[in-house]
This record gives C-alpha cells, structure tokens and sequence, in this order.
C-alpha cells in the first residue's frame, strides 16, 4: 500500500507547495533579511563578520525553518483532508514522514543550496563552506521533522505560530550546537566528521522516532 | 495481583483520589517544613563555611536541591503523561499538568540561586556555564509544555497535546545536556563547576535533608493543584456538590 | 568581598517563590470553592420554583 499512496500525496504536495511558490518563497527572503541585518547590527568588519559567520547562518535557518512550518498541517487540517487520510487507514506515521519530506525539499533543501551566498556574505573563512553545506544538508532534514512535531501539536489552535517556536527552538538546541563546531572546526583545519556522524546519528534518530510523535500528535489535534 | 489493580483503579478514581489527598495534604507539608528547617538550620548555621567558596557555598542548600528537583519532577511529570496518553488515566493527566508549574518554580529558584552564587564567587551574574545553561533550556521546556496546555480551550485536549510535548522533551533532555556540556568544554576549557567534584559529609548532609523536604513540597503541592483540577472537572457530580455544600473531607 | 546580600537575596527569592507556588493552589481553591457553592445555591432555587 506505501508506494501506491505515498508516491500520489508527495506528488500532490509538491504540486501544491508549486502553485504557492511566492509564499514559499517568504521564509527564504525571510533567511536572507535576517543574516543581511547582522553586518548592519555589528558593523562590516571582515574579522567580526568571519568569527560570528556560523551562528548567524545557522541561526538565521532555524528561524527560517520555524517560519515556514507553521503552515505544514494547516490547509490540510482546515479543508478536511488530514481527517480523510486519518480515517482512510493508511499509516499516519508515514503519511508525517512524506509531509516532512516536502517540507525539507521545499523549505529546507533551498537554505543548503542558498548556503554559500550567506557564506560570502558573512565573510566565511573558506575552508568552512564545505563544512557549512554538509551540516547544513544533514542538520535541516531534522529541523523539519523535529519542527513536524511542534506543528502537529499547535495546527488546531489559532495563534499557534508564536507558540511554535517557543516548542521547537529549545528541541533545536543539539543541533545547532553540533552544526556550528563542525563548522568552527572546519575553519580551524580540525576534523569534523565526529560533529558531522553524530548530526547523522540525530537525523537517523529522528528519521525513526519524529513520524510516530507526529502521527500521535495529528490525532490528539484532530479528536 | 487483583490488589494492585484495585489500588491503580482507586487511584484513578476521582472521589477518592480527592478525599485521600485532602487527607495527605497536611501531614506532607508538616513533615517538609520540618525536614526543611531541620536542614537549612544545619546548612546555614551548624555547617562550616567551604574553604574556597567561603560562605557563599550555603547558597548550595537551596541551588543543588532546587536543581535535582527540576530534572525529576520533568521525569514524573513525562511518566505521568505517558500513562495519561497509553492508558487514558484522568487523574495521571492532571497530576503531570499540575506538575509542569512546580517544576518550573523548581526551576526558575535553580537558575536565580546559581546566579546569586556566581557573582562573589564567578564575579558576574551569569556565564553560559554548562549547568546554568541547561537549566535555562529546561525552563524553556516546562514553559512550552504549559503554554501549550493553556492554550487550548478544552482543557482536556489540551493536557493531551502538551503530555505528548512532555515525552519528546524527555527524549530530547539527556542530548541537549550532554551536548551543551560538550558544547562548554569547547568553548570555556577549565571552567568551574557549580558543585564541587566532593562534597564533604558536613555538607552532604544538610543537602540531603533539603532535598528531601523538596520531595514532600512536590508531593503536597502536585496534590494541592490536583485537588482543584479534580473540583473543576467534577463540578457536577454528587460527590463535589456534597464536598462543597457540606464541607465534610 | 561580603556574601551574605547574596546568599539573603537568594533564600528570600527562593522563598518568595515557594510561598507563591504553593499558595496559588489553596488561592485557587478556595475561589472555586465560593463560586461553586453559590452556583449550587442558585441551581437549588431554580429547582425550587
């Protein structure tokens, strides 16, 4: 039954998130005014820009990310659609799974593509953009399974967005704070395959605990 | 076997679970207001000042206990939401919801002690020390776990939603401290921890005595916060009626 | 350097704290308490007449 249902709702999803592209769009405009106001915040200076390169960019994809999730379950829950897949049998957890994965190839793949814009901007130290895209690219794909969970939990409240992220940025916190040495290591010539295995341990994790959190998270809103 | 069901189902149930509390209640804060001035006479009076934190180290009493009660009361109340989420028990969902406010009160004391401790013995009121820092992201947790319970209009729904946020925080906990203590050491190499690496038995003591006086404010407060859950959900059956017209326990 | 502001400072939030964390429930109590009692009043008259 998983390919035959799972291959028509990514396809139908994607198609959706296509024909709403310039919304789409906002979280990453919403990326790139948020890192572009750093440099007019702490000043141009190549030195400072370099050292807070990391952070800025990798904060800047968590608020990015959080931005766009709001709308993950929203439409399908307000026109029905979520309850007609609930009742229809098929496995809520991997109808979540495919729902995270558009979400990533939509809002989270283009942050690792845009990544090293930000990473000229920002004045990264050049041997950190491999590092940057790497993280990012194994970093983003949890982000939006992680966030899956909080927006599962807030889709049937109204003002859910601003509680969102008080959900999902303490859930964050490993991360970030994984993504950003690797990167810091990077720069500094070190190896950072340990940062970037455990990253991966996290989205395997993720990958297999995050769609049963969430499919349990889409009943509770729906009862 | 049949016991321990009979036992689980009576706690269950709500009448019972509210007459039985009203019972406990006094004896719980008795016995931690007792074991509490017992243990903060020994900690602040009895006990000698530490040799390199001098005086400041009687902050500890109220900072390590507050601190273990924060991580624990986390646990109990993800347990309780478990058993709320798996086996529909009522009274377990409103004990982990009445709990989430303790904790963060446990909490909040946490991170206002360690702060008070570090200024004479850091020189600053705040570093991103690994503790310090993880305790922050906890009250982070509890306060997501209670805005999310507040803000659904049916209550019941929402103890649900936010129980469930309760267990993905538990799974979540032991890898946000591990790697925000990682995350220290890189960054501060041979920073000073909080506690001491050995606490001397003249200091263990009185520490040990607050914690457990902590236990029994938890125990009197979660049961205190249950009670007036359990009225305002049972408004309108006899037994709440008889409680509040007649006045009996 | 004097620490006893800060060691005060710190039991008296701790209290502070407690004291508040505590109260709240008997606070909350015994409002529900009065409101239902009345409530209960009330219904008794409708049912009354």
């Amino acid at each position: 039954m998983s390919g035959r249902v799972l291959l028509p709702l990514l396809r139908r999803d994607l198609l959706l998130a296509y024909r709403r592209r310039t919304e789409l769009l906002l979280p990453l405009v919403f990326l790139l005014v948020v890192v572009s106001l750093f440099p007019l915040g702490v000043g141009p200076g190549p030195q400072v820009l370099a050292r807070i390169a990391v952070g800025v960019i990798w904060i800047a994809a968590l608020l990015a990310t959080v931005v766009s999730l709001d709308g993950l379950f929203r439409s399908d829950f307000e026109d029905g659609s979520l309850e007609q897949v609930a009742v229809s049998g098929h496995s809520l957890a991997r109808v979540a799974l495919v729902k995270a994965l558009v979400h990533w190839l939509v809002a989270g793949l283009p942050i690792v593509l845009l990544s090293p814009l930000l990473a000229i901007w920002m004045n990264l130290p050049e041997g950190g953009l491999g590092a940057l895209v790497a993280s990012l690219a194994l970093g983003t794909p949890t982000l939006s399974l992680l966030g899956a969970i909080g927006a599962a939990l807030t889709v049937s409240l109204n003002r859910g967005g601003q509680l969102l992220s008080l959900l999902v940025f303490p859930l964050y916190v490993p991360i970030l704070i994984l993504a950003t040495s690797a990167v810091s290591s990077a720069t500094d010539s070190l190896p950072y395959n340990g940062q970037l295995g455990l990253l991966a341990a996290g989205l395997v994790a993720a990958l297999t605990l995050a769609p049963m959190a969430i499919a349990a998270a889409l009943k509770l809103s729906l009862e | 076997m049949s016991r321990a069901k009979r036992i689980f189902h009576q706690f269950g149930s709500p009448p019972w679970l509210f007459r039985f509390a009203g019972w406990l209640i006094p004896w719980l804060w008795l016995v931690c207001i007792a074991l509490g001035a017992w243990g903060l006479w020994w900690g602040l009076l009895i006990a000698p000042p530490d040799y390199l934190q001098g005086e400041s180290v009687r902050i500890m009493y109220l900072h390590v206990p507050s601190a273990w009660m924060s991580y624990s009361i986390y646990l109990l109340m993800a347990i309780f939401g478990f058993c709320a989420l798996v086996w529909h028990v009522r009274a377990a969902e409103i004990m982990a919801m009445a709990s989430a406010p303790i904790g963060a009160a446990f909490t909040l004391v946490t991170l206002v002690t360690g702060s008070l401790w570090g200024r004479p013995t850091w020189g600053t009121y705040w570093v991103w020390d690994a503790r310090l820092t993880s305790e922050l992201v906890l009250l982070f947790l509890y306060l997501g776990v209670m805005g999310l319970h507040s803000a659904f209009d049916e209550p019941r729904k929402g103890a649900r939603a936010a129980a469930l946020l309760s267990l993905v925080g538990l799974v979540n906990i032991p890898i946000i401290h591990y790697s925000v203590v990682w995350w220290n050491t890189l960054h501060q190499p041979g920073s000073v921890g909080v506690d001491g690496s050995s606490i001397h038995p003249s200091m263990l003591w009185p520490l040990l005595i607050v914690a457990l006086a902590a236990k029994f404010y938890y125990g009197a407060n979660l049961l205190s916060r249950t009670r007036v859950r359990l009225l305002e959900e049972n408004r309108h059956r006899r037994w709440a009626r008889a409680w509040v017209t007649g006045g009996i326990d | 350097m004097d620490h006893t502001p800060f060691i005060v400072g710190a039991y008296v939030t701790g209290a502070l704290v407690f004291t508040w964390c505590a109260v709240a429930p008997v606070m909350r109590m015994r409002r529900l308490r009065r409101d239902l009692a009345r409530h209960y009043r009330r219904s008794a008259r409708t049912e009354a007449i």
